[in-house]
């Protein structure tokens, strides 16, 4: 029996939007459309195959914490709807668009703009990742520092977070050069097959959740009791719940309320910290009853 | 501020302040643009979006009339005036490129007959 529903995780990079749209013609060409976006997956209902066009666009003044229901934002799409194209939702920073019309115009014309958008997302998006990323650098560092030596699990660690940020960094300056020569060239922007963008993607998600269990390892190569292997083991799981639930609430903050992207950053970051601190005294009491 | 911005317009911008000497609501501003373009140029609703807002921010065009969510534009007077200008600056490039460009146009028609 056919499945009915299937869960793809969406990994494609904010400059990939063209690649995505690739993937999701691609899929409802056979036969899977699009029926909703999540925060991290994208969710495909089965249908007859057929010719359905998108479009993944960012919007101006991109931001995570933009709400998707401000004024602005329902004109725009009201704007997209006259045109013939509907609204399938965001992931990220991409707003996904959808329509059967053969003939109706793409949502937005101006490569010029589309290119400024895009590097405005991604600038955002990389900030923040530095400042992240840069703190587990230094933390891990300091271990280092202070077991006099670079040659252990915390140095690696650090090597890997700044391989990945360095990495990061320069897939989008490289993307941002051939977008300028593309603009200037031909006026479009570059665009890789979406079969490449996704087994790139997934590598480096398949890598990272990889690297990610090192420490684990590590510990257990070491470790005296499964006491402490159970507290790593833990540490992740907290840690994927608090992401779970930051992710439903950035969702929520963005679809359900139509407040400022200050206000939403407030929200988002003081009740995300607030369930980090509740779910962190979860774990440390349930540590000590570990231990 | 404008005048930075909009220093010299884009074909959209251009067919999109011709479009709008005449009163006109989203939807049909772009079918007006293909049509005064003659199918060259057609513009996305969110490009056409965007742009509308800029326009509105510089006092380019203004808001007639507001029926439910369909707002209606038109050019002007300052939208006129960097439109006039904008028609000049094209002239000159013409009158400029002109002993250059058809005298290039004509040899190129000679070897073709020839």
């Amino acid at each position: 029996m056919r499945k009915r529903h299937r869960y793809v995780p969406g990994f494609f990079q904010i400059y990939e939007n063209d690649s995505l749209k690739g993937y999701l013609e691609f899929m409802a060409q056979n036969g899977w459309r699009l029926k909703s976006v999540g925060n991290v997956f994208l969710h495909f209902e089965a249908c007859q195959p057929r010719r359905i066009r998108y479009c993944v666009e960012v919007m101006e003044k991109p931001s995570a914490y933009a709400s998707n229901q401000t004024e602005k934002m329902k004109t725009y799409r009201e704007f997209c709807r006259d045109a013939g194209w509907d609204y399938a939702g965001i992931i990220g920073y991409l707003h996904i668009f959808y329509t059967e019309d053969e003939n109706a115009v793409l949502v937005e014309t101006d490569p010029g703009e589309r290119y400024e958008r895009i590097c405005q997302a991604c600038q955002g998006n990389m900030r923040m990742f530095f400042v992240i990323f840069m703190m587990l650098v230094t933390l891990n560092l300091y271990s280092c520092y202070l077991k006099r030596t670079l040659l252990c699990h915390n140095g690696f660690i650090a090597v890997l977070m700044a391989g990945a940020l360095a990495w990061s960094m320069g897939e989008f300056y490289m993307w941002k050069g051939r977008a300028q020569r593309s603009l200037e060239k031909s006026g479009t922007l570059p665009c890789i097959s979406w079969r490449a963008a996704r087994r790139k993607n997934y590598g480096v998600v398949v890598l990272t959740l990889m690297f990610s269990l090192v420490p684990l390892v590590y510990t257990a190569g070491r470790a005296s009791s499964w006491a402490l292997i159970g507290v790593l083991a833990g540490l992740w799981i907290y840690i994927g719940i608090l992401m779970f639930i930051c992710s439903r609430l950035l969702s929520w903050i963005r679809e359900k309320r139509a407040y400022s992207r200050w206000t939403n950053m407030v929200i988002y970051w003081g009740l995300g910290l607030a369930a980090g601190a509740v779910l962190g005294a979860g774990f440390l009491a349930w540590i000590f009853r570990v231990l | 501020m404008a005048r930075e911005q909009f220093q010299s317009l884009s074909e959209q911008m251009y067919y999109m302040l011709l479009a709008l000497w005449d009163t006109q609501c989203g939807a049909d501003i772009s079918r007006q643009v293909t049509r005064l373009s003659q199918g060259r140029i057609r513009i996305g609703p969110g490009t056409l979006y965007t742009l509308l807002a800029r326009f509105e921010e510089q006092k380019m065009i203004r808001e007639t009339e507001n029926v439910g969510r369909r707002r209606y534009y038109v050019i002007t007077e300052k939208g006129k005036e960097m439109m006039r200008e904008e028609y000049i600056r094209l002239q000159n490039l013409i009158r400029d490129g002109s002993p250059y460009l058809d005298q290039e146009q004509d040899s190129a028609a000679q070897g073709q007959s020839q």
